[in-house]
């Protein structure tokens, strides 16, 4: 696997945490 | 104004954010999407398509959201209450709630299809039927399709006269984290699976950033992005009217389109790799999931079971966003002329019946409704919902009255000029050439 596919994997978990968090603000602020 | 409060909300937050992203995730992320980030530098189409998002997309979904909250109401009573006319509320709302419903038209027998390959995958078709045939097969079998179809049809009208939480929530809760777990699975078998399996992800996602310098790549990513979220037609503006006065739009539908990434991004993961691994041709479109794939679940253990997963997460993407199309006139019909939802829904099944049992026998019949409805009918309904939200209604007024008072992320005035004088031209620009290409 090249660096640069190794940058993306880590750009895209970045993505998924950060989405990740969104989602779970979300669901802090459930009633 | 007298029938607001009897009008549906979402039951939580968490259910409205699923419901969105149904309606958001749909055939584009797993048939596109991938495709497109293969095919347009890997990594760069991905951080393209961010930007995009981050600039253009979500700044223009959080307007048609904040807009829908705003007026709560559906797109005839939101087109009235922006031109204070009701002839052109009937107009307008009328043809893109009907435009964006008539998608259903090939949308539920294309579902049928999918539906059938989960029963291909399950009886491992490809040993008896050269896996580039079965497609072919299943197509020419029309008494079953038209018995999915039917099927299928009765399933999303049933959930939509369930209503918004009882129904769409409910079902959306259950099939949007289905999506990611099915893809998710998928990925870690074909890890495990494929010892080349690294070739696959350097095609995928080694990024070439010469290409960023190519304004092919960013035509791409923006009319892909668009079309993924549903930014327009008046999808967004519907799901956004049944928040809860209280709720913050912002945070919501920035959430959705990162949901709606991600999904696209796990669906090219689940597939590409393992495509390109198996030295098979990733194409774009029916042929990828409808050709490509069950010749590569013939060529390994467990295909089965791949097969199910990935055609299972193929169809909830797609049924989700078929309920958005049918409660998009549903909504909208019962708002401006406080019918039933009971009636409104039978009324707009009947006439999907009426219109879609000829595309179950028909290609042609099928490829009209999807030029129709899925390509001119969305550009041009997606154009003026745009202008009327962004110029006619204005964008500081969504802004200030209808977002920022609700939010936890208070939106400045520099978002008033991004929207107006960016986003907005950017987005019509895109979609004048995608009816008359010039770019």
């Amino acid at each position: 696997m090249t660096g640069g596919t190794i940058a993306m994997l880590i750009f895209i978990l970045l993505i998924f945490a950060f989405t990740f968090y969104l989602v779970s603000k979300t669901l802090k602020h459930e009633n | 104004m007298e029938n607001m409060e009897k009008r549906e909300s979402w039951g939580s937050r968490f259910g409205a954010l699923m419901a969105m992203a149904g309606m958001a995730i749909g055939l584009g992320n797993v048939w596109r999407f991938p495709y497109m980030v293969g095919e347009n530098g890997g990594g760069a189409f991905v951080f393209a398509y961010l930007v995009v998002m981050a600039l253009i997309v979500v700044p223009l979904s959080i307007i048609e959201a904040g807009m829908g909250k705003g007026v709560g109401k559906g797109v005839i009573d939101t087109y009235t209450h922006i031109f204070k006319n009701k002839t052109t509320g009937i107009t307008l709302g009328g043809i893109s709630a009907l435009l964006y419903f008539a998608m259903n038209f090939f949308f539920i027998a294309v579902m049928g299809v999918s539906l059938y390959f989960i029963y291909v995958s399950a009886v491992g078709l490809w040993t008896t039927i050269p896996p580039d045939q079965i497609y072919d097969h299943v197509n020419s079998n029309k008494t079953v399709l038209l018995g999915l179809f039917m099927v299928l049809c009765i399933f999303i009208s049933y959930v939509v006269y369930k209503g918004i939480s009882q129904g769409i929530e409910k079902v959306s809760k259950f099939m949007v984290p289905g999506i990611f777990v099915c893809f998710g699975i998928t990925i870690i078998y074909s890890i495990f699976a494929f010892p080349n399996i690294a070739d696959g992800f350097n095609y995928y996602l080694n990024p070439d950033f010469s290409k960023l310098a190519s304004f092919k790549l960013w035509l791409a990513a923006t009319g892909q992005a668009l079309f993924s979220v549903g930014v327009g037609p008046g999808c967004i503006l519907v799901y956004g009217s049944h928040l809860k006065k209280k709720e913050d739009a912002t945070l919501q539908v920035t959430t959705m389109a990162l949901v709606d990434l991600s999904a696209a991004i796990i669906a090219g993961l689940a597939i590409i790799p393992a495509t390109i691994a198996l030295g098979l041709n990733p194409e774009s479109g029916s042929k990828l999931i409808f050709v490509v794939l069950p010749t590569l679940f013939s060529q390994i253990p467990f295909g089965n079971v791949l097969g199910i997963l990935v055609f299972t997460a193929v169809f909830f993407a797609g049924i989700t966003s078929a309920i958005a199309q049918l409660e998009v006139p549903v909504t909208t019909f019962m708002d401006a002329f406080n019918w039933k939802r009971g009636k409104t829904v039978l009324v707009f099944t009947i006439i999907t019946i009426v219109c879609s049992v000829p595309a179950v026998y028909s290609d042609a019949v099928l490829n009209f409704w999807s030029d129709l409805a899925g390509n001119y009918g969305f550009i041009v309904t997606a154009g003026i919902g745009a202008i009327a939200w962004i110029y006619v209604y204005g964008v500081k007024k969504i802004r200030v009255e209808y977002l920022n008072p609700t939010s936890e992320i208070t939106l400045p005035t520099a978002f008033d000029m991004l929207v107006k004088y960016f986003a907005g031209p950017i987005m019509i620009i895109i979609m004048i050439n995608s009816l008359f290409p010039f770019l």
